[in-house]
């Protein structure tokens, strides 16, 4: 674990996705402090305060209801965050658990569940979310739900081909020598080995999970109870702010959007890097460290 | 003067090549000097961390990036390989120099063929592709491998043709030292027979100078020489074959020797050396096999011998120096 | 009573070409043998002469196509369940590979005990890490102490090695399967290890098949040899007996090539020539004639059988009747 820290320390872009992920979260956490207004509170509007220019005591300027957009911003990382993590843990859980046992138990089970994850793989995700959410009260939860039931499948492919390499490796022939349950064999020796890729692949899946949350909320499915950036896009385009000019509505929840779907990729990727060994060979420090075993690795192959 | 410089093709003077890495130097081989007379076969053995493979990557001027060469002379044909340009070392390396490396499935290119492979190394040093035909044509058959099969991939080889058609690579240029470096490793010991035999043909016929690097004995007693024994990136003893295993001088050469499995003395036990070989990051000081070794005295674990004159060859003992 | 027999085992694979003909992979084709109490029969042959596949066939890590397997008189073959599971602590096995054979995420003290948590054996938890630490001294790792909270990363390849055999004895199995045990360890590493493989069958009367294709370890350490070639043994007998007299002209060429280390003994050599044939053809009579130097006109059209040299010493040619 303490290595695996250490790598990610040198892996650069991984370090500034951390970074990124790690502030936005802190202004998730931190929003009543942060933010000027609280977005709750009823206010009375006048014409001017409609689509104010940003000023001193709007800094992002305010929305169609005259409300600050800073504030919204502030506190829709909230909703972002959440539909974020739940979903995606939602999707890991699926997907790794088809992946885990497609890999482990192979055959017609393998096929079997592989044959369905291609059947969800190719229907497209968002006009399916559409439906299901349509159909749906559009609560944030069943949001959530939506989201990671569609978005497994890229985990349970990737966990599939991790536990079938894990599979193959002699530690798990010789526990099988030894007579334990194959079930044993999965919990003990092959989920602590696919289990640092699944944690690599969430962070991915948190990003995707954001964005689809982002376009369900910006045509218009998203819960009305909360405000996510996607929302505040929907709204903005939705009553006129591009109309009015008021390209302040929009900037800073998009900005928003990239800004943490870029973080967690980074992030994803940089874990994927130092997990996946192939990835990893360009490593300098890596390559040192083998040259100065050159004849041990040499002879091993042997 | 004339006489001795044709005598021997290869003199390494000294050299010394240490690995940088972030932490640390390492010292991968300290003052290696050694000559190999031209047509000789020179057994390079060792076991693993011993800085065989270091050895033949410096000759070479192959190391890895961390690797640096801090001192030493390598007289090829009386000329310093490690005062030569990059440009003429590059194109030594092919013409005088050629490398026979171990995985044979990894040295050769999968997406090409064969034929190919060979041509391209030939176009390097003659454009003519009428001539370079002829010459992959009498390559591949001094190495073995049929005509019907040059228009084929790598992976539609066994092991030994990958291995055989690496040999042909290398002989393209008519190099006059050939370095291979564990020919046969992966191999069954027919199919190293086939290849230990192809060598020894190819050396009378060509007149080849060759560098064997193996970790085994055996095939070092059976093709080679004179053999280097290393040890934690030294050489223990450099002596002709005979005096190597009939009468070696160094406790480690006698201790590998006595582990060294023989099916001609069945039912002997083998003997084993207590201990690891040493990490090239930590080397014991003094001595290097000092730990290790069953004949050691106290100066064993203070100086570092020098390799000195025993009387076939060399060796680097203390006890040898005190006789 | 052996304590396992061997009788007309075969392992066939069947691949599908993708064109509807479906090749037969013959690895192991009719292997008999058997091994007595605290016995060392070394199994030895080139790649892909099936001595692996038959190593994981007697642990049951694949099914045999036919034949029997015989261990204590009790046919093994067909076991299932509990039966199987309970076997499994007769039977053990060391594998080639000490860098793939151990999880890189445990300890030594977890890899060596949870042969005994699985076969719910030793009554706590410290009764077992005494078992435990008994393993790793057994198999040369000193202080066991020391050892047990290390990871296999942190250890060299001999180590390792030891690891997976203190894993194979803490269940006191009565048969060891050790498939090219020491081929990959340095060879200074090479004699510590199968000492502590001999001081098994000696004080524990372990049997051992060694799998290698080094006919040079397995002079030194077995006290039988079965050479085999195509999924078959075409000879076997007492080690001396095989090495200095060989009667099957496979055996013979190989023992010609195997490297001495002693320039005074440079033989000839008999040098088969070709790569080592495949499996899936096997070719008609006896499967070595394409091969063999000494081939006559029958060799192609007739089967052959192992064919007793002494009381010993068995080998399968033709040519063994001819000159008799």
């Amino acid at each position: 674990m303490r290595d695996f820290w250490q790598a990610l320390r040198r892996n650069r872009m991984g370090v500034i996705g951390l970074i990124m992920i790690v502030l936005t979260l802190l202004m998730a956490i931190f929003a009543p402090l942060l933010a000027p207004y609280n977005p709750k509170e009823r206010i009375r509007v006048t014409l001017d305060s409609i689509y104010a220019k940003p000023s001193l005591e709007h800094p992002f300027g305010t929305d169609d209801a005259g409300k600050d957009v800073l504030s919204n911003f502030i506190y829709g990382a909230r909703v972002s965050l959440t539909v974020g993590f739940f979903a995606s843990f939602i999707s890991v859980v699926i997907g790794g658990t088809i992946g885990l046992i497609s890999g482990f138990f192979g055959g017609k089970i393998d096929n079997l569940l592989m044959r369905f994850t291609d059947i969800v793989l190719v229907i497209p995700d968002l006009p399916l979310a559409v439906v299901l959410v349509a159909l749906t009260k559009p609560s944030l939860m069943n949001i959530i739900i939506v989201i990671g039931i569609l978005g497994w499948t890229g985990t349970a492919r990737l966990v599939r081909s991790q536990t079938i390499s894990v599979k193959e490796r002699k530690f798990v022939l010789r526990a099988k020598a030894i007579g334990a349950h194959p079930l044993y064999i999965l919990r003990n020796h092959i989920f602590p080995l696919v289990l640092p890729l699944m944690i690599a692949n969430t962070v991915l899946v948190i990003s995707l999970a954001i964005l689809n949350e982002s376009a369900l909320a910006f045509l218009g499915l998203g819960d009305p109870s909360t405000l996510s950036w996607g929302q505040m896009l929907n709204f903005a385009f939705t009553r006129g702010a591009m109309s009015s000019g008021a390209w302040w509505a929009l900037l800073a929840p998009g900005l928003g959007i990239v800004w943490l779907v870029l973080g967690c990729t980074l992030l994803g990727q940089g874990f994927q890097q130092i997990l996946n060994p192939r990835l990893e060979s360009h490593h300098l420090q890596k390559s040192e460290m083998i040259a100065l075993e050159g004849s041990h690795v040499q002879q091993a192959t042997g | 003067m004339s006489n001795k410089q044709q005598a021997n093709l290869l003199e390494v003077r000294g050299l010394t090549v240490d690995y940088l890495t972030e932490k640390a130097k390492a010292r991968a081989l300290e003052n290696v000097s050694f000559k190999v007379a031209q047509g000789s076969i020179l057994g390079i053995v060792g076991e693993s961390g011993c800085g065989k493979t270091t050895l033949m990557l410096a000759l070479l001027r192959l190391l890895p990036q961390a690797g640096r060469i801090v001192a030493g002379e390598v007289l090829f044909n009386g000329r310093d390989l490690l005062r030569l340009s990059e440009n003429d070392m590059r194109s030594l390396r092919w013409q005088d120099l050629a490398i026979i490396f171990q995985g044979a499935m990894n040295a050769l290119n999968p997406v090409k063929t064969v034929e190919d492979q060979i041509t391209e190394v030939l176009l390097r040093q003659n454009p003519n592709k009428t001539s370079a035909a002829k010459r992959v044509d009498e390559l591949l058959e001094m190495v073995g491998i049929g005509r019907n099969r040059k228009g084929q991939y790598p992976h539609q080889f066994s092991g030994g043709m990958r291995q055989r058609a690496m040999i042909a690579m290398a002989l393209a240029c008519n190099p006059k030292l050939v370095i291979a470096d564990e020919p046969t490793t992966a191999l069954d010991v027919m199919v190293q027979a086939q290849i230990l035999e192809l060598l020894l043909q190819l050396r009378a016929e060509l007149d080849l100078t060759i560098l064997l690097v193996t970790h085994d004995l055996g095939v070092v007693a059976e093709v080679c020489d004179t053999a280097l024994v290393m040890y934690g990136g030294v050489i223990a003893e450099h002596a002709p074959i005979d005096a190597i295993f009939n009468a070696p001088s160094h406790p480690y050469t006698q201790a590998l020797l006595g582990a060294f499995p023989d099916h001609t003395k069945p039912k002997t036990q083998l003997l084993s050396i207590p201990g690891y070989p040493p990490k090239l990051d930590a080397l014991p000081p003094g001595c290097r096999f000092a730990p290790r070794c069953s004949q050691v005295i106290d100066i064993c674990q203070l100086k570092t011998p020098s390799l000195i004159k025993v009387s076939d060859g060399f060796a680097s003992c203390h006890l040898l120096e005190t006789l | 009573m052996s304590l396992i027999r061997v009788q007309n085992l075969h392992k066939h694979f069947s691949l599908s070409s993708g064109l509807g003909k479906n090749l037969v992979v013959k690895a192991v084709d009719g292997v008999s043998f058997e091994l007595e109490k605290g016995e060392v029969l070394a199994l030895v042959g080139e790649s892909g002469c099936g001595k692996s596949t038959l190593a994981l066939t007697l642990m049951h890590l694949e099914e045999a196509s036919a034949g029997q397997v015989l261990f204590n008189d009790n046919d093994i073959t067909t076991l299932k369940g509990k039966a199987l599971k309970n076997l499994r602590r007769d039977i053990q096995m060391v594998f080639q590979d000490p860098y793939e054979s151990l999880n890189p995420l445990m300890t030594v003290g977890a890899i060596v005990e949870e042969p005994l948590k699985v076969h719910g054996l030793g009554k706590s938890k410290s009764a077992r890490q005494e078992m435990v630490k008994k393993a790793l001294e057994d198999a040369g790792l000193n202080p066991a102490e020391s050892y047990l909270n290390r990871r296999p990363h942190e250890l060299s390849g001999g180590q390792r090695q030891r690891v997976v055999i203190a894993a194979a004895l803490v269940l006191e199995p009565s048969l060891v399967i050790a498939d090219e045990p020491v081929s990959m360890l340095d060879v200074s590493i090479r004699a510590e290890v199968l000492g502590v493989l001999e001081r098994l069958k000696l004080e524990h009367s372990v049997a051992m098949l060694f799998i290698t294709h080094d006919l040079g370890t397995a002079a030194h350490f077995a006290d039988r040899i079965a050479v085999m070639y195509l999924g078959r043994i075409v000879e076997l007998g007492e080690t001396q007996d095989v090495l200095e007299n060989p009667q099957h002209p496979y055996t013979k060429a190989l023992l010609s090539v195997i490297p001495v280390p002693n320039p005074k003994l440079r033989r000839k050599h008999i040098i088969l020539q070709g790569d080592p044939p495949n499996p899936i053809n096997i070719p008609g009579g006896c499967r070595f004639h394409p091969r063999c130097p000494v081939a006559i006109p029958t060799c192609s059209k007739q089967e052959v059988a192992l064919k007793h040299i002494n009381i010993n010493h068995k080998a399968a040619c033709l040519l063994l009747d001819h000159s008799a």
